[in-house]
């Protein structure tokens, strides 16, 4: 199993208010870290014209992240792929690919703020149109590791039956994480088994390793900040039990309930009861200072990632 | 005038090099182009590998939305620290629409977020450019920047054959001033050759 951090988003929050070319300097510092400690990969995320900056344009910042490193991979957790020319995303994937040893990785998703759509002359009701051709754009002869981003089954067989990458949001239940990756598998199995290899399984979580009890309280009210800003981007997911809007606090709650975390061993200990190739530990809260996040990527590196090394299909994203 | 070295007819390794030694020897600044649509990775790359000179990206105007174009740009003025530029090739309403996002102007409901970091990015139309091809000798080149710095231009984008350092020494410099002392970079052949 391998460990990537995220996600990176890039904004200057309400709760923490900075410089942007500041957070864009950090993403940098962050991604030597992450490399010097062996994490496997860095994640990035996209909004458009939300007040905290949150990142609108994540292939140049995954080109400057991959300019600075050598081995880390970078990923997109997710790029909104409705919103984009799916010909130029491809393009752009396989230039990054080609300048930077293939460890760029694509994670796309269909995006859910009307705003985000108006504000491209797009209508929000042809997203999954453009979702689906677009990954069929992406999908034949891969410019690079493809992933889908999911909050439902009926994404998760979009991504399985073009044997694309699963990449699973971060809130979920054990029992709906379960619930998407076999939906993911049977759709990839009654394509005919696309790509002939079993497509990665990444899932995105909450989590910090905190010793002792009173960090084990701080990190999770740091989670359950963070999340502030998903309710104020509008975001809710069908049929998962998560809906930032409507419920902001008994929301925050549910994801309380499915953050990881503990020592090192202890979440270990959690994540290798998923069946997943990849793990995001997200991290890039905005309430932690910033010695509190360069250590705990320092530990994610250097205690959890030797637990999880032999976990899962190891293979699949060597 | 300003002098910017135009990369654009160069293959991406090169375009790395010749970036960087221009960010060494102070010229102001480097045009690059690219497939279209990935224009700005290279930029974002030479963001992170140079810390002076100024990064101007050739555009097309025609692939991407002129928010999405707009927000690429900020972003890359972030990675920079405050050195981008940008030409837009293309409709002249879409450099319009880019060059107002990037100024800070809300258009058709839309604010730029991020900003990006310059308090307006010069945003040209590829029309509006002066981009001239140098021979290498040295005899017409003097001629040519004189020519485009007596009509008043304010910036010129040359594609060079030759160490840049002689284009630093003998053009950037002639470029700046009517008046350059030409025995100061005549001398400094010799004494620092």
């Amino acid at each position: 199993m391998k460990i990537g951090i995220g996600l990176w988003c890039l904004q200057s929050t309400a709760t923490a208010p900075r410089s942007f070319t500041q957070a864009y300097q950090d993403l940098l510092n962050d991604a030597q870290l992450a490399e010097e400690v062996g994490v496997h990969s860095l994640w990035l995320s996209e909004h458009h014209g939300y007040y905290d900056g949150y990142c609108p344009a994540l292939l140049p910042a995954a080109a400057a992240a991959l300019s600075v490193t050598t081995t880390l991979q970078v990923g997109t957790g997710v790029l909104l792929l409705p919103l984009q020319d799916p010909t130029r995303v491809r393009l752009a994937t396989a230039e990054l690919n080609a300048r930077f040893d293939n460890r760029f990785h694509l994670g796309t998703g269909m995006g859910y703020r009307p705003s985000e759509f108006d504000a491209m002359d797009l209508a929000m009701a042809d997203r999954v149109k453009r979702m689906n051709v677009g990954l069929d754009v992406l999908a034949v002869d891969p410019p690079g590791k493809l992933w889908v981003g999911v909050t439902s089954p009926a994404a998760a067989r979009r991504a399985g039956r073009r044997g694309l990458g699963l990449f699973i949001s971060g809130a979920f239940s054990k029992a709906v994480v379960d619930s998407l990756i076999a939906a993911h598998r049977e759709a990839w199995e009654e394509a005919d088994r696309p790509g002939v290899t079993q497509p990665p399984v990444g899932l995105l979580r909450n989590l910090w390793l905190a010793n002792g009890a009173v960090d084990h309280r701080q990190a999770l009210d740091w989670v359950r900040s963070s999340y502030l800003v998903y309710a104020g981007l509008g975001w809710g997911a069908n049929d998962t039990g998560v809906d930032f809007v409507a419920q902001v606090e008994q929301s925050m709650d549910e994801v309380e309930a499915s953050a990881i975390v503990g020592t090192a061993e202890q979440v270990a200990d959690e994540l290798s009861q998923y069946d997943v190739d990849l793990v995001v530990c997200r991290v890039g809260y905005d309430e932690p200072p910033r010695s509190a996040l360069t250590t705990v990527v320092e530990r994610i590196g250097t205690e959890l990632v030797p637990l999880l090394s032999d976990a899962g299909r190891t293979e699949v994203l060597a | 005038m300003r002098l910017g070295l135009d990369l654009r007819n160069m293959p991406p390794s090169a375009v790395i090099d010749r970036a960087i030694e221009a960010d060494q020897l102070g010229l102001w600044a480097v045009l690059v182009g690219g497939i279209q649509g990935t224009e700005n990775l290279a930029i974002a790359q030479l963001a992170v590998m140079t810390d002076h000179v100024h990064l101007a990206v050739w555009l097309s105007g025609n692939l991407l939305h002129p928010v999405a174009l707009a927000e690429e740009i900020a972003v890359t003025d972030h990675l920079s620290q405050r050195r981008a530029l940008a030409v837009i090739d293309g409709d002249e309403t879409v450099t319009e629409h880019v060059r107002h996002l990037l100024s800070g102007h809300i258009v058709n409901g839309v604010a730029l977020s991020p900003p990006p970091a310059q308090t307006a990015v010069p945003v040209w139309s590829a029309n509006d450019l002066s981009c001239v091809l140098l021979t290498g000798d040295l005899d017409r080149d003097r001629d040519t920047i004189d020519s485009y710095r007596d009509q008043g231009h304010t910036h010129l984008f040359v594609s060079w054959p030759g160490p840049l350092r002689t284009l630093a020494r003998h053009l950037a410099t002639r470029a700046a001033t009517a008046n350059f002392p030409q025995i100061t970079a005549d001398h400094a052949d010799v004494i620092a050759p």
